[in-house]
């Protein structure tokens, strides 16, 4: 379904975008201005929606949960790094960019390996049991909340760039009938 | 080579020792900061209040930061005024309650390590025009695992008061351990500081003293 969904996407224009390009550190340095970059996309993009209040509260925990983790997991603070936003009408994209290191990238790929295998709400228990250690070697708890309580349909990619470092994709898909009943 | 101390005033120089110290602490210990929010569990610090640091060609080579008031070791290390009062009858000093304030955050710059910087940055943080700008003759309070300890402040002549050992919070996991565990600690300058550091004058343009170690 997301795979699906996804390639249909790519293949259209979307109806509105919004992009943020920052420099991870700003945020490491004033942690709440990812709450506050959270919030805006959340009021911009819930004027599409009867429901704003129910929008604006999901779509803020779903962009601040994808914006925590790419500052978090740039290798370089000082690297630029994007959220984008794009809205198709049934769908909203969420997704960041970022450059990572060999051993974070393994940890997300790793993620994506187990939520292929089993859903997202097993994956959760078992990670609460059994939590691996600090942001280097991370449990995705916040991403495995998104996918079970938010039906977030979650794609990561990392892709391996010149330097040796990695290219982190994180898209978060989102079906706006979905969001806007909650 | 030189280096030039400033006390950080302007915005423009707050937000480059604050960057410097943000990538240092984050990359070393995952560390985030905060004006107005702290969560030790989620490594969320506060930010301190006042900056000095070093500059090389014009660029940050090292920094310090100051906790003016509501002190990380008075907030998390469960440190109470008694505690202080009596660490200071002990050494002679008055039981009056001064200010207390807190040096923390000293780092150098990966670009300039190996140089000496971290003794210039450690000597400036104890210094009188950093610590006591206002004459109001303050406590000076530390936070930091036993090593550092040894082979920074007892090398410089800086003698720290224990006053108990510092809990065990998630955001000290790549800093502390239990081979090697945080203390509060009581600085009183005029005891504890030798007089060549504390009345080191800030700003100035300094030769970086290499260590002897």
């Amino acid at each position: 379904m997301s795979e699906t969904t996804r390639r249909e996407l790519s293949q259209l224009k979307p109806l509105s975008t919004i992009e943020l390009r920052f420099v991870p550190l700003d945020f490491v340095m004033h942690w709440h201005r990812c709450g506050l970059a959270a919030d805006y996309f959340a009021a911009h993009l819930a004027y599409t929606f009867d429901n704003r209040d129910a929008a604006r509260a999901v779509l803020s925990t779903v962009v601040n949960e994808l914006l925590e983790n790419a500052v978090k997991f740039s290798s370089e603070k000082s690297r630029s790094a994007s959220l984008t936003v794009n809205h198709y009408g049934e769908w909203l994209a969420i997704e960041t960019r970022n450059r990572t290191d060999a051993r974070r990238a393994e940890s997300l790929g790793a993620l994506m390996r187990d939520l292929e295998a089993q859903s997202a709400a097993e994956l959760f228990l078992a990670r609460i049991a059994s939590p691996s250690g600090g942001e280097s070697s991370p449990s995705g708890l916040g991403l495995l909340v998104l996918k079970k309580d938010y039906a977030v349909r979650l794609t990561i990619e990392c892709e391996p760039v010149a330097d040796g470092s990695f290219e982190v994709f994180v898209q978060a898909l989102l079906h706006t009938d979905e969001l806007e009943i909650r | 080579m030189k280096h030039t101390l400033t006390i950080a005033q302007s915005r423009a120089d707050i937000m480059r020792a604050q960057a410097l110290i943000a990538e240092i602490y984050n990359r070393e210990y995952e560390v985030v900061f905060s004006d107005d929010h702290y969560d030790l569990v989620a490594k969320i610090e506060p930010w301190p209040h006042r900056y000095v640091m070093g500059t090389i060609d014009g660029e940050v080579a090292c920094a310090a930061g100051l906790y003016m008031h509501s002190t990380y070791v008075e907030r998390f290390g469960l440190i109470d005024a008694n505690d202080i009062r009596e660490l200071r009858h002990q050494a002679g000093m008055s039981a009056d309650d001064l200010p207390n304030r807190e040096v923390t955050k000293l780092v150098v710059n990966p670009k300039f390590r190996g140089l000496g910087l971290s003794r210039m940055i450690l000597a400036a943080a104890h210094s009188r025009a950093f610590l006591d700008a206002d004459g109001s003759k303050p406590n000076v309070l530390l936070s930091s695992k036993r090593s550092l300890i040894r082979t920074m402040h007892n090398r410089e002549g800086i003698h720290p008061r224990m006053i108990k050992p510092f809990p065990i919070y998630k955001i000290h996991e790549f800093y502390a351990s239990p081979a090697d565990p945080m203390d509060s600690y009581l600085i009183l300058p005029e005891l504890d500081i030798p007089a060549s550091l504390y009345d080191r004058k800030i700003p100035g343009e300094y030769e970086i003293e290499r260590s002897e170690r």
